[in-house]
Parts: structure tokens; sequence; C-alpha cells
């Protein structure tokens, strides 16, 4: 049975752990009291958003610190414009994720145009955490309290309901993702992680690849924010302070940065940590600690790994092996 | 190898949390000690401590005939944790009083926790957790700005929670919902009392400092329209939570020389500004109105650092802590003590905030007594109709239209006790409103509806 | 604005930018040494304010002035052994696991300390305020003042002047060069971390008696240094302290002319000085 599944494609692997994730989720949700099927859109939303991440983090090479400025902001601009400017809501949601791209765009272009990754990173910490500070000092947006109002879609009200219409989402943008990843463009924006010096030699314009990537990161970001404020019936401020774009980013790292399941995995391990560990002591950002300073110890790349690389590593320790019966 | 082993035990423990947390344990009162003396370093005790809430679990659950049970939204870790001791123990201050009192109808109450860590996002699967655990109402959020969230669930939801925050008007009149009621401060009615002090006494030029937030906006702008001319404006600082460096704002002010700065900051922020204004001696200069005046979460460390500007700290109180002569208030003080080192470990003195927890569990279970219909609807109806007496007041109750309590305010200055028993500033009584004296009335919330461009929904015409 | 209206603001801006020099100028030791991102440090600032409040109590603050920063410092030392296997790697991972750390040290400090406000009680002898200019200023900002001229001045004493300091700058510049010539470079981080992290706390130590403390501030309180660290370059340690002082001179005198949006003003000078010079203004351009 291990054999077997060793001798599966990359790709039939992620097709059966994508199978096999998809079922289990919705076997859940069958038996599943209202707050399990909360905590699942969550999850579900999360697992969204980390795939999101990765796609910077995990297959771009950059470190992208500031993420949760499209979760949040798009969430806001949605939830700005069905309560105080009363625009229906489908128009509403097109326009969130339009001024959604815009932001991206324009922070992508600032962050990137040195090329310097740690300025890039704590740009794009920066740009979060002014936009933060901005929307707690507005009257205009709730400032401390957010804005709520019912903006879930007519044909999914209840909880259950939104929370399939947030998984069929999400399913939907996973797999966009996913065949993202299959296109040959993110082909070159892997050989911008591995050497960038020599794709500048080959032609091509690096800095426009990383653009792209970094727009459509921040495009599915908005698509988690967009689906976490119906889930929340309200935008607030904790959608767009840094503490979301780190937790996206652990999320990443312990699930397996370099996989494409990693993301999914890992989301699920924290705000299965976030929500439910709190229920059973008082110190549970302590045990959070733990766990992620001994991940990041010891399950460096995180538990998922891809097939590549897995055999990468197996040849490497036949390699030490022969070299240790030699001597 | 090593490593192996390493990371093995990590994964082990990290799906050992998941899932001790699929068992949907609750977390009583009798868990919380277990919780605060266990290790959290190694990861076998991770587990360990996951056996122990599981195997308690199966007891609560069993022994529920004879329990009820009442929710509490609380926060236990964002840094508005900082004054979580004194709230959840004047929650279990109600509790243990009515429990030695027989209970509800032969029944002991039970506190269930959920912790929302001051996010908003949070709140819904909390309060639908704990409603599947059983709870008969909830006391929460905790912070004010998931005040408007609860709001909402409630509404969504049809279940009645009462809530110690501080709502911002607007949001009052947003949210309004028969399900939601509110035990805490409102923030017009302290702009009320602020403005009447200060036209009393004359004052000229106003500044206000405060958090970022509605509750405390509000607060300025209601002073400054109840004054209108009398005051001047000299501005307004609004500062994030995260702040801790007023020297630059106490510069700022001084220089403008103002006969009062209006605050309306609570918690580190308001320690550090009236410690740095000492410092600057600007309380020579100017009067702080606020509130929370002798809250001891924000008095105690600064009357120990022996800088508290006695005389010159002016605000509303909700728990007369001091004065000694109100039967049974030193026996409600000691149990208070009492329970906060039972249950966290730690010396704490009266505090407002625990007040209006303390309120809000005792208003429940007055509610509960007075109905033998448990369900959402029946306690809904059993709140709006409660009234009861404490020692310090009678006849609280709910206002039909807006679900807000009619707390007595105690408008207080802070200064120094002078018999010695307290350790922390003790107020010297400047007036006792009633709350129809400083309350909005029904056509004032109305025409700031109006104004605003919101409808006022009166909620006694959904009384069912 | 009056003419000692002026020198007070300035005064005070100065004094609140010293304040934030001492958090800064551990973090950017770290980050220029080591090239890494210490997300802990606001952990251990906080922890540096606690052990004042345990020492001085027992002995005194003088003394608390040098024995917190040593015990935040050995803390340190502690987390830079844990780190050490993670050099080279991807600068993430270390900036996750200082953010560990930050967690364990928070609730490790709820455990000993508990959850309450704390102030400390000014030591009596500096509890006065001088006449500066007809205002009256108090002393103990004048004292921050001075203890953090006096650690820029010897910071630079060590890195310039010191064979300490001229190993260190040569790791700065070129860590394998240094580790061929034979030095223990493993023992220079060690010391480096350890005089970042002290720093750290001492900075923690000074800002005992003005400000009221929560455990759970440490998470938070990194935001408000961060602006200074982008402003300055973050891998120039020279840059560091005018970056901190401008900081501060922008917030004091924002303060009287924008006081609604007062938290804003750092964060958006920090973009607008990324977008002019992403290196920091105070980075000399390197020769290529």
């Amino acid at each position: 049975m291990k054999n077997r599944f060793k001798n599966l494609s990359q790709r039939q692997r992620d097709l059966s752990m994508g199978l096999i994730s998809i079922v289990l989720i919705l076997v859940v949700s069958m038996v599943a009291s209202d707050s399990i099927i909360d905590f699942l859109a969550r999850m579900v939303i999360y697992m969204l958003f980390a795939s999101a991440v990765n796609i910077i983090l995990g297959f771009g090479g950059l470190r992208p610190l500031g993420q949760g400025t499209y979760f949040g902001f798009t969430a806001y601009a949605y939830l700005f414009m069905v309560v105080r400017m009363h625009i229906p809501l489908a128009a509403a949601i097109f326009l969130a994720l339009l001024l959604n791209l815009i932001l991206a765009a324009f922070v992508g272009t600032v962050c990137l145009r040195a090329n310097d990754d740690m300025a890039f990173a704590f740009m794009n910490m920066g740009f979060n955490t002014l936009l933060w500070t901005l929307i707690q000092k507005l009257q205009i947006v709730g400032s401390d309290t957010g804005i709520t109002g019912s903006v879930r879609l007519p044909f999914a009200l209840s909880t259950r309901a939104n929370f399939y219409l947030t998984f069929i989402v999400c399913i939907i943008c996973i797999t966009a993702i996913y065949l993202f990843f299959r296109s040959p463009f993110a082909k070159i924006l892997k050989g911008s992680r591995e050497n960038i010096e020599r794709l500048t030699f080959i032609g091509v314009n690096t800095r426009n690849v990383r653009l792209t990537a970094y727009i459509v990161s921040g495009f599915f970001c908005g698509i988690a924010g967009l689906l976490y404020s119906m889930r929340n019936m309200g935008a607030f401020p904790s959608m767009i302070s840094s503490g979301t774009s780190l937790e996206g980013l652990i999320m990443c790292l312990i699930g397996g940065m370099y996989s494409f399941f990693g993301p999914i995995l890992g989301a699920a391990i924290v705000t299965f940590i976030n929500v439910q560990l709190p229920i059973i002591t008082n110190f549970y950002q302590s045990i959070f600690g733990v766990i992620i300073v001994l991940c990041v110890l010891f399950l460096q790349g995180g538990l998922l790994k891809d097939k590549a690389v897995l055999n990468l590593d197996d040849k490497k320790k036949k390699l030490l092996n022969k070299r240790g019966e030699r001597a | 190898m090593k490593k192996r082993l390493l990371s093995l035990l990590l994964v082990v423990a990290m799906f050992g949390a998941i899932l001790s947390g699929c068992s949907g344990s609750s977390k009583t009162t009798s868990d919380q000690s277990t919780g605060s003396n266990t290790s959290t370093t190694t990861t076998e005790s991770t587990t360990k401590s996951n056996e122990t809430a599981n195997t308690e679990n199966k007891e609560t659950e069993t022994s529920s005939g004879d329990v009820v049970k009442i929710g509490v939204l609380t926060d236990r870790s964002s840094a508005g944790a900082a004054t979580v001791v004194w709230a959840e123990a004047g929650a279990e201050l109600a509790v243990k009083q009515i429990n030695e009192a027989g209970g509800i109808k032969g029944k002991k109450v039970v506190l269930v926790y959920r912790d929302t860590a001051n996010d908003s996002a949070n709140v819904a699967q909390k309060a639908t957790e704990l409603v599947s655990e059983g709870v008969v109402a909830i006391l929460g959020p905790k912070g004010d700005g998931e005040a408007p969230t609860g709001a909402q669930w409630a509404e969504t939801n049809k279940f009645p929670m009462v809530t110690p925050c501080t709502m911002n008007t607007r949001v009052t009149i947003e949210n309004a919902s028969r399900y939601m009621f509110s035990v805490g401060f409102n923030a017009w009615a302290i702009a009320n009392m602020n403005a009447i002090y200060a036209k009393e006494h004359g004052y000229k030029s106003a500044y206000f400092i405060g958090n970022d937030g509605g509750a405390p906006g509000d607060s300025r702008d209601f002073f400054f329209r109840n004054v209108g001319n009398e005051v001047e404006n000299l501005g307004s600082s609004q500062v994030a939570s995260s702040v801790t460096e007023f020297s630059t704002i106490i510069s700022s002010v001084a220089g403008k020389n103002p006969d009062i700065i209006l605050g309306g900051i609570a918690g580190p922020n308001f320690v550090s500004l009236i410690n740095q204004g000492a410092q600057f001696g600007l309380w020579e200069k100017a009067h702080y109105l606020g509130w929370y005046t002798c809250d001891s979460t924000n008095t105690s460390a600064l009357a120990e650092a022996g800088n508290y500007p006695y005389g010159k700290v002016h605000g509303v109180d909700l728990w007369p802590f001091w004065l000694s002569d109100i039967e049974g208030n030193d026996q409600m003080v000691a149990d208070y003590a009492a329970l906060g080192k039972e249950l966290y470990n730690q010396d704490i003195l009266p505090s407002d905030m625990g007040y209006t927890w303390y309120i809000g569990i005792i208003a429940i279970c007055e509610a509960l007594k007075t109905t033998d219909d448990w369900s959402p609807e029946g306690v809904t109806t059993a709140l709006e109709n409660v009234r009861f007496d404490t020692i310090y007041g009678k006849d609280l109750h709910f206002r039909d239209f807006d679900h807000v309590m009619n707390h007595s305010y105690y408008y207080v200055t802070a200064v120094e006790d002078t018999s010695g028993k307290w350790p922390v500033p003790v107020g010297e009584i400047y007036k006792v409103y009633k709350a129809e004296e400083v309350l909005p009335t029904k056509e004032e919330m109305q025409a700031y509806a109006e104004e605003i461009g919101l409808t006022f929904k009166d909620l006694s015409t959904l009384k069912k | 604005m009056t003419v000692p209206f002026f020198f007070q603001t300035l005064v005070t801006g100065l004094s609140s930018g010293m304040i934030s020099y001492m958090m800064v100028a551990g973090m950017s030791l770290i980050i220029s040494g080591m090239n890494m991102v210490n997300f802990g440090q606001g952990a251990f600032f906080v922890l540096g304010t606690y052990l004042t409040y345990t020492i001085t109590a027992h002995i005194g603050f003088i003394p608390s002035l040098i024995i917190a920063p040593l015990v935040v410092g050995g803390l340190g030392w502690f987390v830079e052994r844990a780190v050490r296997p993670l050099f080279g790697k991807n600068m993430l991972y270390i900036m996750l696991l200082t953010f560990g750390v930050a967690y364990i040290v928070c609730d490790g400090m709820i455990m000993i300390w508990g959850y309450a406000i704390r102030l400390m009680k000014l030591p009596s002898f500096l509890n006065k305020s001088v006449a500066i200019f007809g205002i009256y200023f108090p002393t103990y900002y004048l004292f921050m003042i001075a203890v953090g001229l006096l650690i820029a001045i010897s910071f630079w004493i060590m890195m310039n002047k010191t064979k300490l300091g001229m190993m260190m700058r040569a790791i700065i510049k070129d860590r394998e060069m240094v580790a061929c010539l034979g030095i223990n470079v493993n023992k220079l981080f060690s010391i480096m971390f350890m005089l970042g992290t002290g720093i750290a706390g001492l900075g923690g130590v000074l800002n005992a008696p003005i400000t009221g403390m929560s455990p759970k501030e440490g998470l938070s309180i990194f935001g408000n240094i961060m602006p200074i660290l982008m402003i300055g370059g973050m891998k120039n340690m020279n840059g560091c302290l005018p970056a901190a002082l401008l900081v501060g001179l922008v917030n004091a005198f924002g303060a009287i002319y924008l006081p609604q949006f007062y938290n804003l003003l750092p964060a958006a000078l920090m973009v607008i000085c990324m977008f002019i010079r992403p290196q920091g203004i105070f980075t000399k351009k390197e020769a290529a």
C-alpha cells in the first residue's frame, strides 16, 4: 500500500489528497451542529487564504508579511458599499474585487520597485499597519467596531447554506490556484524563486513576473476576505491587522511551503489550535508558540512535501548512508 | 533519529490538541484552576491536560439536571486581557451569592466560558457553541468593539445576550435588537454628567484625549453638544491602544492651557497618561474628567507608584465600594477579593468592570427566577420585565425602549483614603445621579437617529 | 507658537525618540549583524519592565538598570542557541521562531506576575522637574535622554574602537571571510544577540516608571518601532539614532497640528521614506 502510494505521480497524489479532503469536510459538515459548521467555514476560508499567500511565499520566494491587507480591504469595501452606500450585493462584490485588484497592483508596484527582499517584506507590512491604523481612526468605517450588516447572498442566508456556498467557492478558487501552478507561468515564477539572476539573463522581466504573482495572490486573498465577511456578516479591524497576515504565514510554514496542500493542512491545524485550544487552557498562546518553535526547528519546510522534494531527500539520505558504510 | 522522534512527538501533540478540541469540552469554574496551574511548556503535559479536561467534561454533562448554565464570552488573549481577572471575578461573585442563597429554583448556577480574543469574527461561532452547551443566556462580549456583532448574533439567533460593554450611540441605534441588553456604562450619559460638572465649576476650555473607538468619540461629541459655547473645544487626540508614550501629546496639550482634559481612555493607556501627566505637571493646571474613575484596574498601579493626582481626577463610577456604611458592601468587597485569589491567584480590589459583570449575572438570574419558561423567548421576556434590588439601589431594570439598565451613577472625585483602609483612591461623591436624570430620553435618541440618517427602533413595540 | 513651547516640544520629541531608540538599537544590531529579524523584541522589552518591578522592590532602581538587561540578555542567549540551526535558511523561519518565542515569553510573564497593569514608583532622586526656558520639564525624561545618549556613544565606541566591535563590523560586511580567518563566528553571534536583547531590556527598565504595562502588550509593541527601523535603514546601525529622533520629533510636532491622526504619522512617514529611498534615509549609498 505504501509502495503503491509512492509510485503515484505528483498529479495523482494531488488529486487523491484533494478528493479525500473534500469528502472529509463534506461528511463532517453533514453531521455537524451549527457551531461546528461556522468553524468549518472559517477553516475553509483560511485554507484559501493560506493557499493564496503561498503563491508568492512558496512558489514566488518572496516574503509577504502583509497579505492581510487584501483580506481585510475587500471585506471592508464590500461592507461599506452594501451598508453605507446601499449598492446591490452583486455589484458590490464585483466592485470590491476590482478595487482590491487595483490596490494590489498599486502596492505591488511600489513594494517591488527596490529589488530588495527585506524591503519588500517590510514595506508590505508597513502598508498593512498603515491601513489598519487608518481604519481604526475613521468613524465612517466604524473605527474599532467595524461595519456590520446583512451581506449574505439571498440564496445562502442560513449558516449551513452559507457554508456550502463558501465551500464551493473555495474549491473553485483552490482549483484555479492549482491550475495556475500547472501553467508555464508558474514555472517561470519558480525560476525567479530559485535563481533570479539567471532568469534575468534569459531575458525574462522578473519584476513583472513577481508583480503578476503578487496581484494574483492579492486577488485570491480578497476573495477569501469577501467570504469571511459574509460568514461574519461584518468587516472588523482584526481582518486587516498584521495578526491575520502573520497567521497566513504560519499556516504556510507549518503545513509546508513547497507543496500545494501544505498550506491547506497548515490552515486546518492552526485554525483548530486557535479556536479549540482556548477552551482547554488560558495559556493556549504559549502552546501555540511552542508548536511554532518546534515546527520551525525540526520540520523545516513544513509537514507536507512535494514528491520531487521527497525524492531528493531520499536520494540525499542514500548518499549519506553509502558514505557512512564506506567510512 | 532524535530529530525524527521529536518531529513525531510534535505531530502527535498537534493531533492531540485537535482531537481534544473536537470532544467539545466545556470550561467550568473547576477547570480554571487546573488550567492556570498546568505547566504548558512540554508536549506531554498538553496531552495530559487534555485527558483531565475530557474526564471532567463527562462529569458536568451528566449532572446537567441540577445546574443552570449561563454562558460568558470573555477575552483572555488580547491586550484587553489585562482586566479579565476583575471582570470574571465579578461574574463569579454573583454566582456565589446566588448559589449561597439557594440557587435558582433549587438549581445551582454554573458559568461556561468561551474566549473570543477581542476578535469580532469569533463572537458568532463561540456564542453558537455556548448555545449548544445548553446555556440559557449569554453574558458578553467583553470588548467594546465586539458589541455590535454580539447584537447582530442575538438578533439573528433570537437568543438573549446581556453585554457589559460601553456601546456607542450610533451602534446602539443601528444594531438595536430585542434580544440584546446592556448593563454597562452609557457614553451619552457620561458626557452629560461631565458636562454638568464642567458647567457648574465654570471651566472654560477642554481638550479630549481618548482611545480609538466609537464610545470615546461619543463621550466627547455629546459633551460638546451639551455645553455648547460655554466650554471651548481646544482639540482632540485619539490614540491607538498600543501607544505607551504620551509625553508628546501632553506637551502639546500643556501649551494650549486647557481647564479640563476630557478622558475617553482606559487600561494601560490611562495609567500611562495620568502618570506622565503628573510628571509634566499637567494636573496642576487641568482637571481630568472621565469614567472608570475609581476602578482599581486603573488606579492601583498609579496609587502604588505614588503619582496619583488626588483631587484632580473626576468622573463616573458604578461601584461605590468605599461606602462601608452600606450594609453588605464590605462583605461583597471581601468576597470579590477572595474570588480573584481563588480563580487567578491574583490580589484584586473592586472594579467597575467587575461590577457590570456582577450586575449582568444578577439580572439574568433574577429574570430566570420570575419564570418557568427558560427557552430563549421566555428568558428574553423575563429580562424585559425583570426588576430587582441590590444593596446599592432599588428597582433596577432595563429601559423598555432601548434595553439599557437604569444604574444610579456616582459622580466622584478620586481622593486619598484618609482612614488608611484602601490602598487605592476612593471617591468623594459629588452627586449621585439617577438614570433618568442623565440617560438620553427616547425623544433625544429619535432626534439623534434622524440626524445621522438612521431609523430608531423602539424596542418596547417589539415586546411579545 | 511661543519660543518656550517650541523648545518644550523639541525636548519632548527628542526624549520620546530616545525611548524608542533603545528598543530599535538592539534590533538593528541583530538585523545587520545576523541578518535576522527578531519579532520578539517587544516581548523582551516588556520582560525588562517586569523584571524591574521585582528587582527594584528588593534592591533598588540603579542596580536594576544593570541586572535586568543582564537577565534579559541571558534569555536572549538561550533563544540564540535555538535559532542557530536556522542560519542561512529562509529568513522567515527565524522571524516566526522569534514570534513563537514572544508568545511563550508573554504567557510566561502572566504565569509569574499575573494579569494586572503595573507601574513603578519613580526613584525619589529623579522625581523632580527642571525649568528649561521657563517650562517645567521632568528630570526623569532628561535622565532617559542621558542614558540613551550614553548607550549610543558606548555603542559607537564599542563598534568603532574596540577589537570586538571590529570583528562585529567585519561580520556585518562579510561573514564567510571572518569564519575563514578562524574567528569563532558563533560566539560573536551569541554576543550580538545578547547585546541586542539586553539593550531592549534596558529600554524596558527605563520605561517602567512612566508607562503602565500589561503582559500581553509585548506582542503589539513591535508595531510601534517598525517605522523607525525602516526609516533608518534595516541594515544600517548608524541610521538608528537619527531615525528614532526624527520620528520622535515628527510625533511631537504632529501631536500639535494633527492630533487626531497622531498614530498614523510614523507609519505614513515610513511608507513615504521607503518610497523615496528604500535602503533607508540615513544610509549612504554603497558603492556596488
